[in-house]
């Protein structure tokens, strides 16, 4: 039945019962509480107590049971980033996501999408009250840092987005399209992720899922330099795939632009040392790609 | 007549034709693949097999890389589980502490590291 042809007294009713599922459950007692109180006052009115159970508190099952279920997803898609910020303030951040991106389809799977970008805004002014006292609820992500929660969630979603994709023909191009290559723009396999992490986060992810607990997990210490990685998977599995610094900046700028604009960027930036080099590797590092399926396609209508 | 590559590196763009020629000779895969979809025995190559394997007792990921250098390979990290070798090359499962030489692609073990060699 389609919206338009609902009655009038059903729309109000879904409508208030949707505001009362997504009524934020409260923090302040330091255990998720829902609260009827704020529940819209018709849907109360039309709810009936039963047993024990008031009205609010019957409706208060549904309500947390939004939250718990919407939280245990995004917990699942993100563990390194529940683990590394605890719990506690990784459902506050998972709570104010979905209040601003409630789910509008029936795929769970797809709850998490826009999480990374909405935490990176959400965390961007994070390290000033990263010094700040928190609650002692927080104290368990007490250390994490912002930048490096926004990385792991990074990392977290595309090992979700790697694993989901569907199966790609890997593009190889041919004698025949090296004439409209350099105006092509690649376009990267839904199979494959870059990644980028300054610290060891993705030894930490591997470490935490062969370690389920609610305890969170401590930071490792920064890395001295950057580490760059090719997720990849072929069929089921999972790889990670060390890149270079030349050939994951290749590759990035590849996946934005065409193959001449990318080579003329890689050039411009590279330094002296490197631009010696940089025929050679580039060679290897575009080979390698193939090989491993890094290309979907290529569009020549640029 | 000049060839399409010849061709596409005379095409008009920004960066040096040294550079260009060598994208395209890297993206047309003039370097020598590893494993293809031509391991099909019933096409004449080589089927994908584990060559040897050793027991060699406990390596870290130091000592591994160490012996993929030596052989000029790429070390690949298995976080989930194995079957995922790009090329020809060895692999360490620290479950069962065993070394292994593979042939080819997908030939390597879980749990562990994968040298992937190409010739």
């Amino acid at each position: 039945m389609s919206g338009a042809s609902l009655p009038a007294w059903l729309q109000e009713l879904q409508a208030s019962f949707g505001e009362m599922l997504r009524s934020p459950l409260d923090r302040s007692t330091g255990t998720l509480r829902a609260d009827p109180s704020t529940y819209p006052v018709a849907l109360l009115r039309q709810a009936l107590p039963a047993l024990d159970l008031s009205a609010g508190e019957r409706l208060a099952i549904y309500n947390r049971q939004y939250w718990f279920r919407l939280f245990t997803v995004l917990q699942r898609a993100f563990p390194l980033t529940a683990r590394l910020a605890g719990f506690w303030r990784f459902n506050e951040y998972a709570a104010n996501f979905l209040l601003a991106h409630p789910p509008r389809g029936w795929d769970l799977d797809c709850v998490g999408a826009g999480f990374p970008e909405f935490l990176c805004e959400a965390w961007s002014g994070e390290r000033a009250r990263h010094e700040e006292k928190l609650t002692p609820h927080e104290q368990s992500g007490e250390h994490a840092d912002p930048e490096a929660l926004i990385e792991a969630a990074r990392i977290d979603r595309a090992y979700h987005d790697v694993f989901r994709a569907p199966p790609v023909a890997r593009y190889e191009p041919s004698a025949n399209d090296a004439g409209r290559l350099p105006h092509a723009r690649l376009q990267l396999s839904p199979a494959v992720a870059l990644l980028s992490e300054h610290w060891p986060l993705a030894e930490m992810r591997q470490s935490a899922l062969a370690t389920p607990g609610d305890a969170a997990i401590r930071l490792e210490a920064r890395l001295s330099e950057a580490r760059h990685f090719l997720l990849a998977r072929d069929g089921l599995q999972l790889a990670l795939l060390p890149l270079e610094p030349g050939e994951r900046k290749l590759l990035g700028l590849l996946s934005r632009g065409t193959v001449g604009a990318a080579l003329a960027e890689l050039e411009l930036t590279c330094s002296e040392t490197e631009r010696g080099e940089l025929p050679i590797n580039t060679r290897k590092w575009l080979a390698s790609s193939v090989r491993l399926g890094v290309w979907a396609g290529a569009n020549f209508a640029q | 007549m000049s060839t399409p590559l010849a061709a596409a590196v005379d095409a008009p763009v920004h960066c040096s034709q040294r550079l260009l020629g060598a994208a395209l000779a890297g993206l047309l895969c003039l370097a020598t693949p590893a494993c293809s979809s031509n391991d099909d025995p019933a096409a004449g190559s080589q089927t994908p097999t584990i060559t040897s394997s050793v027991v060699v007792g406990a390596m870290t990921e130091e000592d591994f890389t160490a012996k993929c250098d030596a052989r000029a390979g790429t070390v690949e990290v298995m976080p989930h589980c194995g079957g995922f070798a790009t090329a020809k090359g060895f692999s360490y499962d620290y479950t069962t502490q065993k070394l292994s030489e593979h042939t080819c692609k997908g030939a390597n073990t879980c749990a562990g590291w994968n040298c992937a060699i190409v010739d």
